[in-house]
C-alpha cells in the first residue's frame, strides 16, 4: 500500500536562494508527523509546496499516489486541508460561516449531504460552538486558530496540513489541540504539522522530520530524531535531552549558556 | 440523524447576530446565510418597486397615478379603459421609463461590480473607478469630443467611452500581471498610476478643447441620466443582464475574502475568478459610463452599506448590492430631476450629498458598536 | 489625483461656459443700451423705418437671407427713416415652415407658449413684441428684466426634458448649445416642435438671426423692421468710430477667480465687436483660438491698450485693483492707465438687438484715452 503522502526529492529555489534542497519523506495513513527545525530551515516552504501553493523547482508531491501537479485546485481541496499560521480576513463573517466554507469543495458531490453534520462536529471537537455567532475579526488570536482548525476538520480530507497550530494557544488549548489531532489520526487521517515546540513534537508525533538549511537532517521516530548532539548542531545551541519520567518520551531542554560559561 | 438536524435548526434559531438595528427587528431565525437574507431581499425589493413607482409617477409634468398605471399596463397589453393624452403617455413611456431602466441598470451594475471588486482585491477601497473603468471611459469619450469625429453616428460617443473603459482596464491589468499572477497591491498601485495619467490626459484635452467642446466634456464628466432614450438604454440593459454571470461566483468570492491562500486550499482558482470579475465589471460598468457619464460613489459605498446590514456573504451581498445600487440611483435621480424643477441637478452631486453623510453616520456607528468595519 | 484633475477641469469648463453664455448678475447696461432697448421693446406702433419687405419671403426658408448691406462695411447705406408707417403683422401669421440647423423642416402652428433656451433669442422674442408668450427661459436669458421672472429651465447644456415639457410649450427655441441631444430628441418625441438655430456670434449674422426667429414666430415683417433697426444702430456706432484715427489694442480677458485667467481670440466672441469698434483684438493677432491661459510674458508682449472683461469676472478677482495684481497685467499699457472696460456678458456678447448700443459704448470706452 502506497503512503498517503509521498514527497520525493523536492527542491525550491527563489533567485539564487535554495530554500529547499532535495527533501523527501512520506506520511502514512493515520500518522501524526511533526516537521521541526530552526527558523529559516524551510518548514513553511515545505508545507506550502505540499499544499500545492508553490510549485517545486524539482521533485514531486503525491497524494494517494497521484502527483498534485496534475490536479486541479478543487481536486486537491478534497484530498488535503490546510491551516495557515493566520487567516487575515477583516470581513465580518461569523465563526460558523468560516467553518462552513470548508464544505465548498464538496458542493454538488454526494458528500454535500454531510455538510451540516461536518460543520457541527468540527465545531464541537474544537470547542468553538459558543463562538458560532461571533464575527471572526472580533475573536482573539487563539480563538481564531481554533475556528480555523474547525474549518480544516470540517473539510473532511484524508490529509491535514497544519502550520504551527499551537503557537497562539495557551497551555490548556495546546493540549486540547494535540489531543484532538490524536483523535483524528485514530480515524485514519494523516496530519503533517509544522511545530515550533520540540517537546510537543516529542510528546505527540509518531515521526519527526527535522529540517536544517532546506535539507532533511533526520526523519524517523521522535526518539531517534530528537537526539542531543544532532539538535545542538542544527539549532546551534547546546541542548539536553532527558526522558519524561511519566510518559517515557524524550524532553528537549536548552542549556543555559550563562551556567555553562560559569561552569 | 434526524434528531441532530433538528437540534441544528434549534441552535440556528437561537443565533442572533447584532449587525444593525433594523436587521435585529427582521431577524427571526438564521438557517444558511442565504435563506436568512430573505427579509432583507423582501425589503430591498419593496424599496425598488416603490422607487420605480415614484420615479414613474413624479416629475415636472403632473400625471395622475391612474394614468401612469394605464400607460404601463397598456404596454403589457392590459386595457384600463382610461384615456391618456399623447403628451403624458410620451412623458411616462418615452422619458421616465427609459430613465428608470437606465438608473436600475447603471446602479445595479455599479453595485454588483463594486461588491465583486472589493472581494477579489480583499480591499474595502476597491471600486470600478480604481481599475480604470471610469477614467478610461472619460478619456474615450473626451478624445471623441475633441477630435470631433463621429464615424458611427450617435453610437460613436458611447462606444468610444466603452472602448476607453475596456482599454484602460486591460492596460492596468496587463501591467500589474507578472508570471501569470497579479499582486493586489501592484494592481491597485498600477490603477492609481494609470488613473493619474488618464487624469492628466483629460486635463490636456480640456486645455486643447474649445468652448463648446468643454461644455460637452463637463456635461459628460458630471454624470447624468438625462440622455436616457430606449435605443441607448437597451444595450446597457443587455450588458447588465450579462453581469449576472458574477452571481455564481459568490462562494468563490467569500473564500477569496477569507484569504487568498485559504481560497486556494478550498479549491478556488483565485486568478481565474479575478480575471472574470475584472472583465465582467468593466463591461457592465463601462456600458453604464458610456451612457450616463461618470457616476461616482455608488460602486464604492453601496456594498459597504449592505455589508453592514446583511453581512459579508457574497451569495447575499451581490444581488443585494445590485438592488441597492438600483434603489440608490433611482432615489438620487428622483431628487436630481424634481428638486429644482423645471431644471435638474447633476446626478453625481445628489449621490454624493445624500449618500456621503449617511455613509459616514453608518461608518461611525459600526466602528463604535462592533469595533470593526467589514 | 484623478479626481483633482477632473475637478479642475470641471471648474474651468463651468466657468468658461458661464463666461460665454451666462450673465446672471446683470451689470447695469450703459445709458445708450437702455435707450436702445426701450426703443426696440416699444417698437411696434412707432418704429421708424424698414425697406418694404417682400411678402413672399415671409413663410419660406430663411436660411438664405436676402443680401443686405453688411453691418461692418462703412455706413454708406444707412437706411433713412421713411415717413410712411410700414405694415407689420397684427398677430403671428401661422402656420409657417422653417428649416433648422440640421436642415430639417419644422412646421410651427402655435406660438402661444414659448420656451427659449438662449439669452439672445429671448431678447429678440421680447423685442418682436412676443415676450408675453414666453413661459420659460434658460439661465442665460437675463434681459429684458421680465425674462428673469420666468421659470428657469436650467443651463442650456444640461437641460431636463420633462422640466421643459411641464411648461407645456407650443414651441421650443434654442441654439446648437442646447442639449444633451437626447433631451432635444425626447422633447420632439412628445410632438412639441423644437427649433435649433446656429450659434450666431458676430455682428454680421445678427440680421439673419433676427429674421429667422421672426419668420419662425410668424412675424417676418416685425423681424425685418427689428433687423433694420438693429443694423442701423450698429452702423451709427461704426460711423462714430470711423472718426477716430487710433486703433487701440484690445485684449478680451476671461476671468473667474484668482486662478482662471484666459485670453480670448478667434471664436471667443468679442472679436467682431472689437474690430467693428476700430480696435485690434490682440488675442486674434497672437493666433489664439477660443480661449487660452495667459502667460505673463505673452501678455506683456501683446501689450494691450485696453483690457475688455465681463463684469462678473472682474468682480471675481476683486475689481480693477485685483486684475492689476495678475502677473504681467500691470506692465501693459492698459495696466499702466487702468484702462479696463467691463460689460455684462449677455449685453456684450449676445449679438442681438442691443448690439448697436453695446458697440457704441465699447467704442466710447476704448477710444476714451485716444486722441
Amino acid at each position: 500500500m502506497t503512503a498517503l503522502l509521498a514527497v520525493d526529492g523536492v527542491s525550491f529555489e527563489v533567485g539564487q536562494a535554495r530554500l529547499l534542497d532535495d527533501a523527501s519523506f512520506e506520511a502514512e495513513r493515520g500518522e501524526l508527523l511533526a516537521v521541526v527545525g530552526p527558523n529559516g530551515a524551510g518548514k513553511s516552504t515545505l508545507l506550502r509546496i505540499v499544499a500545492g501553493e508553490l510549485a517545486p523547482t524539482s521533485g514531486s508531491v503525491r497524494i494517494e499516489g497521484r502527483p498534485i501537479a496534475d490536479m486541479r485546485a478543487m481536486e486537491q481541496a478534497r484530498l488535503r486541508a490546510v491551516l495557515p499560521q493566520q487567516t487575515p480576513t477583516t470581513f465580518r463573517f461569523t465563526a460558523r460561516e468560516v467553518v462552513s466554507f470548508a464544505r465548498v469543495p464538496w458542493l454538488r458531490t454526494p458528500e454535500s449531504g454531510d455538510d451540516e453534520a461536518a460543520v457541527e462536529e468540527a465545531m464541537r471537537l474544537t470547542g468553538v460552538e459558543s463562538m458560532a455567532t461571533r464575527t471572526f475579526p472580533t475573536l482573539s488570536g487563539g480563538e481564531q486558530t481554533l475556528v480555523s482548525l474547525a474549518r480544516v476538520l470540517a473539510q473532511r480530507t484524508p490529509l491535514v496540513l497544519l502550520d504551527e497550530p499551537t503557537s497562539a494557544l495557551d497551555l490548556r488549548h495546546q493540549a486540547l489541540v494535540m489531543d484532538l489531532l490524536h483523535d483524528i489520526t485514530a480515524r485514519g487521517i494523516s496530519v503533517v504539522a509544522v511545530l515550533h515546540d520540540l517537546n510537543l513534537a516529542a510528546t505527540h508525533a509518531a515521526r519527526v522530520l527535522l529540517l536544517h538549511g532546506g535539507r532533511v537532517a533526520a526523519f524517523g521516530p521522535a526518539r531517534e530524531v530528537l537526539e542531543a548532539s544532532l539538535l545542538s548542531e542544527v539549532f546551534e545551541h547546546p541542548v539536553r535531552v532527558i526522558e519524561d519520567p511519566v510518559e517515557g518520551n524524550p524532553l528537549v531542554l536548552p542549556e543555559r549558556r550563562v551556567r555553562t560559561l560559569a561552569g | 440523524m434526524i434528531r441532530r438536524q433538528t437540534a441544528e435548526r434549534a441552535r440556528d434559531v437561537r443565533r442572533g447576530v447584532p449587525r444593525g438595528a433594523w436587521w435585529r427587528l427582521w431577524q427571526r431565525g438564521e438557517g444558511s446565510s442565504a435563506s436568512s437574507a430573505a427579509p432583507a431581499f423582501a425589503l430591498l425589493t419593496v424599496l425598488l418597486v416603490v422607487a420605480v413607482l415614484l420615479n414613474a409617477g413624479i416629475g415636472a409634468v403632473r400625471v395622475p397615478p391612474a394614468e401612469v398605471a394605464t400607460v404601463l399596463l397598456n404596454r403589457v397589453g392590459i386595457s384600463t379603459g382610461i384615456e391618456v393624452d399623447v403628451l403624458r403617455e410620451q412623458v411616462v413611456w418615452g422619458i421616465r421609463m427609459p430613465r428608470i431602466v437606465l438608473a436600475i441598470c447603471v446602479g445595479a451594475g455599479l453595485g454588483m461590480a463594486g461588491a465583486s471588486l472589493q472581494a477579489i482585491f480583499r480591499n474595502p477601497l476597491a471600486e470600478p473607478g480604481l481599475i480604470g473603468v471610469s477614467s478610461g471611459g472619460a478619456l474615450g469619450a473626451i478624445v471623441l469630443i475633441i477630435t470631433g469625429v463621429a464615424p458611427l453616428g450617435w453610437l460613436s460617443l458611447p462606444l468610444a467611452a466603452f472602448a476607453g473603459a475596456l482599454l484602460l482596464t486591460l492596460v492596468v491589468y496587463g501591467l500589474a500581471r507578472s508570471d501569470g499572477r497579479t499582486q493586489v497591491v501592484t494592481l491597485i498601485l498600477t490603477g492609481v498610476a494609470m488613473n493619474s495619467i488618464a487624469g492628466g490626459l483629460i486635463g490636456l484635452a480640456g486645455f486643447l478643447a474649445d468652448d463648446a467642446e468643454l461644455r460637452s466634456i463637463v456635461f459628460w464628466t458630471l454624470g447624468s441620466l438625462a440622455g436616457a432614450t430606449w435605443r441607448v438604454v437597451l444595450p446597457v440593459a443587455l450588458m447588465t443582464v450579462f453581469g449576472l454571470v458574477l452571481l455564481p461566483h459568490a462562494r468563490a468570492m467569500n473564500l477569496i475574502v477569507l484569504g487568498e491562500r485559504e481560497a486556494f486550499h478550498l479549491g478556488v482558482s483565485t486568478e481565474r475568478v479575478r480575471v472574470l470579475v475584472i472583465v465582467v465589471s468593466t463591461l457592465v460598468v463601462g456600458a453604464g459610463v458610456a451612457v450616463a457619464g461618470i457616476v461616482v460613489f455608488v460602486g464604492l459605498v453601496v456594498p459597504h452599506l449592505l455589508r453592514i446590514v446583511i453581512g459579508p456573504d457574497h451569495r447575499v451581498l451581490l444581488p443585494a448590492s445590485a438592488l441597492g445600487g438600483a434603489i440608490l440611483l433611482l432615489g438620487a435621480d428622483l431628487v436630481a430631476r424634481t428638486i429644482v424643477v423645471p431644471a435638474e441637478l447633476p446626478l453625481g452631486v445628489v449621490t454624493a450629498l445624500i449618500g456621503g453623510p449617511y455613509f459616514l453616520f453608518l461608518l461611525r456607528r459600526t466602528t463604535r458598536e462592533q469595533g470593526g468595519w467589514m | 489625483m484623478m479626481h483633482a484633475a477632473r475637478a479642475a477641469l470641471v471648474l474651468l469648463a463651468v466657468t468658461l461656459a458661464a463666461a460665454a453664455c451666462t450673465g446672471e448678475d446683470d451689470a447695469a447696461p450703459g445709458p445708450s443700451a437702455v435707450a436702445t432697448a426701450e426703443r426696440t421693446a416699444t417698437a411696434e406702433p412707432t418704429a421708424p423705418s424698414t425697406p418694404t419687405p417682400t411678402p413672399a419671403a415671409a413663410a419660406t426658408d430663411t436660411a438664405t437671407p436676402a443680401p443686405t448691406p453688411r453691418a461692418t462695411t462703412t455706413a454708406r447705406s444707412t437706411p433713412a427713416p421713411t415717413p410712411t408707417e410700414p405694415p407689420v403683422e397684427e398677430a403671428p401669421e401661422l402656420p409657417v415652415t422653417v428649416t433648422d440647423v440640421d436642415g430639417d423642416e419644422i412646421v410651427i402652428e402655435d406660438v402661444s407658449r414659448l420656451v427659449v433656451l438662449n439669452g439672445t433669442i429671448t431678447e429678440i422674442v421680447f423685442a418682436l413684441g412676443l415676450g408675453d408668450r414666453v413661459v420659460g427661459v434658460d439661465a442665460t436669458s437675463t434681459y429684458p428684466p421680465e425674462a428673469q421672472e420666468l421659470p428657469e429651465v436650467g443651463v442650456q447644456i444640461a437641460l431636463s426634458a420633462e422640466g421643459i415639457i411641464a411648461l407645456q410649450p407650443t414651441l421650443v427655441l434654442g441654439t446648437t448649445f442646447a442639449g444633451p441631444p437626447e433631451v432635444i430628441e425626447q422633447i420632439r418625441g412628445t410632438g412639441i416642435p423644437v427649433l435649433i438655430l446656429p450659434d450666431y456670434n458676430t455682428l454680421e449674422t445678427i440680421e439673419e438671426k433676427i429674421t429667422r426667429i421672426a419668420s419662425a414666430l410668424g412675424v417676418p415683417l416685425r423681424g425685418e423692421r427689428l433687423a433694420a433697426e438693429s443694423l442701423a444702430a450698429i452702423e451709427e456706432a461704426i460711423a462714430a468710430a470711423a472718426s477716430s484715427e487710433a486703433e487701440p489694442r484690445v485684449a478680451f480677458i476671461y476671468l473667474r477667480g484668482a486662478h482662471t485667467q484666459l485670453i480670448g481670440g478667434d471664436g471667443a466672441g468679442a472679436t467682431s465687436l472689437i474690430e467693428a469698434a476700430g480696435g485690434i483684438d490682440v488675442g486674434v493677432e497672437a493666433g489664439v483660438q477660443g480661449f487660452m491661459a495667459i502667460t505673463p510674458e505673452a501678455l506683456v508682449t501683446a501689450n494691450p491698450d485696453v483690457i475688455l472683461v465681463i463684469t462678473t469676472g472682474l468682480e471675481s478677482v476683486g475689481g480693477i485693483d485685483g486684475l492689476l495684481e495678475i502677473p504681467g497685467m500691470a506692465q501693459t499699457a492698459a495696466g499702466r492707465h487702468r484702462a479696463v472696460v467691463d460689460f455684462d456678458a449677455q449685453y456684450l456678447l449676445g449679438y442681438g438687438p442691443r448690439s448697436g448700443a453695446a458697440l457704441a459704448e465699447l467704442i466710447a470706452a476704448i477710444h476714451a484715452g485716444s486722441p
